[in-house]
């Protein structure tokens, strides 16, 4: 099945995070923290049926929530979500793996 | 920096074996840039030290005392009699490579805190080799350094070494200091490499320019090594012989490495290794990190006392996968090597990427570059300024193999304790780039507390006060609400031991902008609550804190001194309890927002707050909230039931509902803390205790109550007129007091 990739990587300091895709809670976790050398904290993915999703970021800390549609297709998609200086969330989908150094 | 009199033996060498295809022609003279040295000797006394004028110090004013600087407040007019310091630095940075027309210095003296000082330069065009410029930068900023103006003129002779540079010190109300320093190095800080690699891994440590055609037109075509790179950069770079370290027994040739696992071999393989601050960095050319190929490279030193002092880059990631159809792959995997290489070891001179640089925490506040020409820059993400789109290709159109004016600013000229390897934490007091900060700045912004120490108690919410001043001699037009838009601002709050945070306020407001007249010497003021926001409390556990402030207007920052303020501990296991509850992220709202209706829990520990700590500082700020909500009408969203996931509120059955005042809680609560004026005016702050406590009076005289209000009013006068308050804002409470008064209440004895 092809894989949604998910990189949590700027701005996350000891953030509660939960990631749910239609609905379904894919991710939670407490303590989530951008290493800023290399502007990453946390990978996930999932396997998904081809066609379109809504993946839902939630901070509930912070009362911040994002909601992105994203079109599954045969190719693997890939999603950078970071925390802006404002504290909201912005979330960009890629063709092509993210790279750190 | 190269010269064609004197070269240094290993530069000269370097050079030979260059193979250019394109000739890099050499200056005409030898370039004066690099670090100069001033010593005054000084000898031991039973009292103390007592200093004898070495050879090297001529045109001192005369008159000038020997005594030691101490901490005496500069008195107006007379000057304040300067010291002779026992050594200064002077690092010059005006030719040679990407030359920034900047002076830095250190004044180190004898059993006192070192001072670093910057100045922007401008150079004299009828004079050759004559400078001037502000000092716009000292650190600490409370260090007793009086001087904001400075002349240097440099004097070449026939070698590098016998350079000197005569430098002016000025400042006002102070007689000019004159020193003249000598040449000691052409590079500002000396820096030691060692490179070791995994068994069965060629370290690249070289690339030709010429070999890849996406370039710029202008690139010298030249075989550049890392060495060369941060000698550019203003380093007399050393390197030690580096070795292959062997896999672990039963590792395969894949293994991966993880951080502890480097940070482990760094400790055993590092000729260097010592848990203290030196400059030195430890190289290591590894296969692939745990995370994968991913990964390219990464300053894994991050942990313990002294950080960033080791870095790893990983061939078997994608820095080896060159893009389908490009060119010249090999080339291209060379030079993403070499560059790779390169960024991760200006990690470890605490430079941080060029998109994150507003981060926390900057010494001085930074903003973001995404589209910045540097090695800290991802070519991948680079944004090309003209399209606004990413374009790997467009990076290396243009990339000329350095690092930004401002990376090369802070690693050649900030304190040497921000960019000193196993010093600074990581991404604390990192690179700063991009401050627009003038070297003749107008105004001044202060960041202070109304006490006589900046001292809060345990669970005190943290609320400064922001002053800006017009210190020139015309009036300055500036935002009407200039000090109130913290998303104009850049606020860093740095618990001592820990990373620096940068206060992201719960809200964001989009106002009308209106421009004011601030006129010489007049000053605005403004409440800062830094207390809590987005990320949590940032005042909290006891201990020391720093604080600074940016502001940024249309045309330059203006930054702050550093506050430096104590939380103590709590006084008893009931606090400590009930602090538990207290440092929530509700509760922070509540504070912030003075008041609520909805986040019923956050009342209810407040309450308790103020019940059971009642003799407590934190008891003023829980019962302004309480008072405030109970004060105002205010409007509700009520739901019948708790509400569903996306439906509409009205079809949850929800409703607004207007809350009314409640003028007895609302007494109850704000008379608590009129009780001791002095205090609520001190930990409040005076901007927010006139604020709250005009707030209340108004709300009295509404439900009727205006004899009350008018004696609200006076309490206010009285407090503020105690604690010299500006007599504008004493003239305003008047006014106040005279308006009530106008519905025939009784007149008011002014305060003597």
């Amino acid at each position: 099945m092809p894989l949604l990739h998910i990189d949590l990587q700027e701005g996350f300091v000891h953030d509660e995070v939960a990631v749910r895709i239609n609905g379904n809670e894919i991710f939670h976790k407490s303590g989530v923290t951008t290493r800023t050398q290399i502007g990453f904290a946390e990978s996930l993915e999932a396997d998904l049926a081809p066609g379109a999703a809504q993946l839902e970021i939630d901070l509930p800390r912070k009362g911040q929530l994002r909601t992105l549609p994203v079109q599954i297709a045969a190719a693997p998609v890939y999603v950078g979500v970071s925390i802006t200086q404002d504290g909201s969330i912005n979330a960009v989908p890629s063709e092509t793996a993210f790279r750190y150094a | 920096m190269a010269n064609n009199r004197v070269l240094e033996p290993s530069l000269e060498e370097e050079l030979q074996a260059e193979k250019l295809q394109t000739p890099v022609l050499p200056p005409l003279r030898h370039a004066l840039s690099g670090l100069y040295l001033w010593t005054n000797l000084i000898k031991p006394t039973p009292s103390g030290f007592e200093s004898e004028i070495s050879d090297s110090v001529p045109e001192l004013i005369p008159g000038v005392q020997t005594s030691e600087l101490a901490a005496t407040p500069v008195p107006e007019p007379k000057p304040v009699l300067p010291v002779l310091f026992s050594r200064q630095e002077l690092r010059l940075d005006i030719d040679g490579f990407y030359p920034l027309l900047v002076a830095s210095g250190d004044v180190i003296r004898p059993r006192m805190t070192t001072v670093h000082w910057i100045a922007k330069l401008e150079r004299f065009t009828d004079r050759p080799n004559h400078f001037v410029g502000g000092i716009w930068y000292k650190e600490p900023a409370n260090a007793i350094f009086p001087f904001n103006k400075i002349d240097i003129q440099v004097n070449p002779a026939l070698t590098l070494a016998l350079d000197t540079a005569k430098v002016i010190f000025s400042g006002p109300a102070i007689q000019p200091v004159t020193l003249v320093f000598k040449h000691k190095s052409a590079f500002f800080h000396a820096v030691n490499f060692e490179c070791d690699f995994q068994e069965g891994i060629t370290p690249d440590v070289c690339f030709n320019t010429g070999t890849h055609p996406n370039r710029p037109a202008s690139l010298p075509l030249e075989n550049l090594t890392i060495d060369t790179i941060y000698r550019r950069a203003g380093f007399e770079v050393s390197s030690t012989a580096g070795n292959a370290i062997p896999l672990l027994p039963g590792a395969g040739p894949n293994s991966l490495w993880s951080d502890q696992e480097m940070h482990d071999a760094m400790q055993t393989y590092w000729s260097h290794f010592a848990n203290t601050p030196q400059w030195a960095t430890w190289v290591f050319f590894a296969g692939q990190h745990e995370q994968g190929p991913s990964l390219g490279g990464i300053m894994f030193d991050d942990i313990g006392p002294a950080q960033r002092q080791g870095t790893s880059i990983f061939y078997n990631s994608f820095i080896s996968q060159p893009p389908p159809n490009d060119p010249k792959p090999a080339a291209y995997v060379e030079r993403m090597k070499f560059w790779t290489a390169v960024h991760e070891m200006g990690h470890t001179f605490n430079l941080a990427h060029s998109w994150q640089k507003a981060l926390p925490v900057s010494w001085i506040p930074l903003q973001n570059d995404p589209s910045a020409l540097s090695f800290m820059n991802y070519p991948f993400r680079f944004v090309d300024p003209a399209t606004g789109s990413v374009s790997e290709q467009k990076f290396w159109q243009s990339f000329e193999f350095r690092f930004s004016n401002n990376e090369l600013l802070f690693m050649r000229h900030a304190p040497g304790k921000f960019v000193e390897q196993g010093y600074a934490t990581w991404f604390d007091h990192h690179g700063f780039e991009q401050m627009n900060i003038s070297p003749d700045p107008v105004l001044k912004l202060e960041v202070r507390m109304n006490r006589p120490e900046p001292k809060l108690d345990f669970m005190e919410p943290a609320t400064l006060e922001l002053k800006l001043t017009n210190t020139s001699t015309q009036p300055v037009l500036i935002p009407e609400d200039v000090l109130k838009s913290v998303e104009s601002m850049t606020v860093i709050v740095k618990k001592d031991g820990q990373a620096a945070r940068q206060y992201v306020p719960f809200a964001q407001y989009c106002r009308k902008g209106v421009k004011k007249v601030l006129n010489p010497l007049e000053s605005l003021y403004e409440s800062l609550f830094i207390a809590s926001d987005l990320n949590g409390w940032n005042v909290s556990e006891p201990g020391f804190y720093t604080v600074q402030v940016a502001l940024h207007l249309e045309n330059e920052d203006i930054v702050s001194n550093p506050l430096r303020l104590r939380v103590t501990p709590p006084v008893g296991r009931e606090q400590e309890f009930l602090a538990q509850d207290f440092f929530s992220d509700d509760v922070g709202r509540v504070l912030t927002f003075d008041g609520t209706h909805s986040l019923t829990k956050a009342n209810d520990v407040l309450r308790e707050v103020a019940e059971k700590l009642k003799d407590q500082k934190v008891a003023i700020h829980a019962r302004v909230a309480l008072g405030i909500a109970a004060a105002r009408e205010s409007k509700v969203l009520e739901f019948k039931e708790p509400a569903g996931r996306f439906t509409a509120a009205a079809l949850d059955g929800a409703s607004i509902v207007t809350k009314r005042p409640e003028l007895d809680k609302a007494q109850k609560e704000l008379n608590a803390i009129l009780k001791e004026p002095d205090v609520a005016a001190e930990s409040l702050g005076h901007v927010d205790f006139n604020y709250y406590v005009d707030m209340f009076a108004k709300f009295l005289a509404l439900e009727g109550s205006t004899r009350e209000a008018v004696t609200i009013q006076e309490k206010l006068f009285q407090t503020l007129d105690k604690r010299n308050v500006k007599e504008q804002v004493l003239s305003e409470i008047r006014e106040r007091i005279e308006a009530l008064q106008g519905k025939g209440v009784r007149t008011m004895k002014a305060a003597s």
